[in-house]
């Protein structure tokens, strides 16, 4: 049952995340995995079938640009996704209304 | 199994076009070379990421309705495409095999007067058991079967002894195309004393005998 939830409530999150994470600097992929797994001290487990839907998404919806890297000796070429001026906008929206929500819900929480 | 087949099975079950397929192959490639490059084995990271049906889902979700939409038309057109294109090879197949027959004065092979006038020569050289002549006036095939045993049997089959030539009817002919050959074909009745024998001649492009056929 815990995981059914879990799943849930990460779902909402994971786009606003991503974009977050991409507020800094140009980031492939793998890159995000790794770092959301830092940040959030393993809570957020990202597979790779989760997270590129989400970078496709954000891709097409204009929040997010994606360019492919040249390869460079034994290094591979990558994808970097880098946040548009569109996805910063829609990022200060998204927290906001975390903010707004998380809010509310620690204040029934806390009764 | 590798990576390469991995990912391939990922990206066909994932409906969108190519391009897309193309970037999400090529993204998931790129990761889990990295990934091997880190010391990770295949066996691991295909552990990690998923299985192939997960991973396709999860993609397919993320797809909007309108692309999906689009990808599903795309399919049905290339598929339509392909059938009718089999169709059309079906059909241009279909009529390089059937014959088809058209007027001897518009062919570019034959000269109606020269296939008349021959037509009578071989009926000439029938009537005159000259078969030794209509041998070399005939294909390679048709040579074969103009011996005297077989064509005398032919004739008896008609009639014992057909008697004196009468008269010749009107000589009906056409072009007949069959797999890009050409031929002239005629017919024509001829009256004998004891019979009316219908012939049915037959001639390649090089006006040599390739069918007959009496009754």
């Amino acid at each position: 049952m815990n995981d059914k939830y879990e799943k849930q409530m990460k779902k909402g999150v994971l786009e606003m995340l991503v974009l977050d994470l991409l507020s800094d600097r140009p980031k492939y992929g793998y890159q995000i995995i790794q770092e959301m797994k830092e940040k959030s001290d393993d809570i957020f487990l990202l597979k790779d079938g989760t997270l590129y839907p989400i970078l496709y998404r954000l891709e097409d919806d204009g929040l997010v640009a994606g360019r492919w890297s040249e390869a460079e000796g034994r290094q591979v070429a990558r994808k970097y996704y880098e946040i548009t001026e569109k996805g910063r906008s829609e990022l200060k929206d998204i927290q906001e209304l975390w903010q707004r929500i998380s809010g509310g819900v620690n204040k029934i929480l806390e009764g | 199994m590798t990576a390469e087949k991995y990912v391939n099975q990922i990206v066909k079950k994932v409906h969108c076009d190519k391009s897309r397929k193309n970037d999400i192959k090529k993204q998931l490639l790129s990761e889990i070379n990295e990934r091997m490059s880190n010391g990770e084995s295949i066996e691991d990271i295909i552990k990690a990421m998923g299985k192939v049906s997960e991973i396709a889902d999860n993609f397919n979700e993320s797809i909007s309705d309108a692309d999906k939409k689009k990808y599903k038309q795309k399919k049905i057109l290339k598929i339509s495409a392909c059938a009718i294109i089999v169709l059309l090879m079906a059909c241009v197949g279909l009529k390089w095999v059937i014959p088809t027959v058209g007027d001897l004065d518009e062919s570019r092979f034959f000269s109606k007067s020269e296939v008349e006038k021959t037509l009578i020569e071989v009926i000439d050289l029938l009537d005159n058991g000259d078969y030794e002549a209509l041998q070399s006036m005939s294909t390679e095939q048709m040579a074969v079967a103009f011996n005297e045993e077989s064509m005398e049997a032919a004739k008896a089959n008609i009639c014992d002894d057909f008697g004196g030539r009468v008269s010749v009817g009107n000589i009906y002919s056409g072009e007949v195309i069959q797999q890009n050959l050409h031929y002239a074909t005629c017919q024509v009745n001829v009256s004998y004393d004891n019979a009316g024998v219908t012939y049915t001649i037959t001639f390649d492009e090089n006006m040599k005998i390739a069918g007959l056929y009496m009754k």
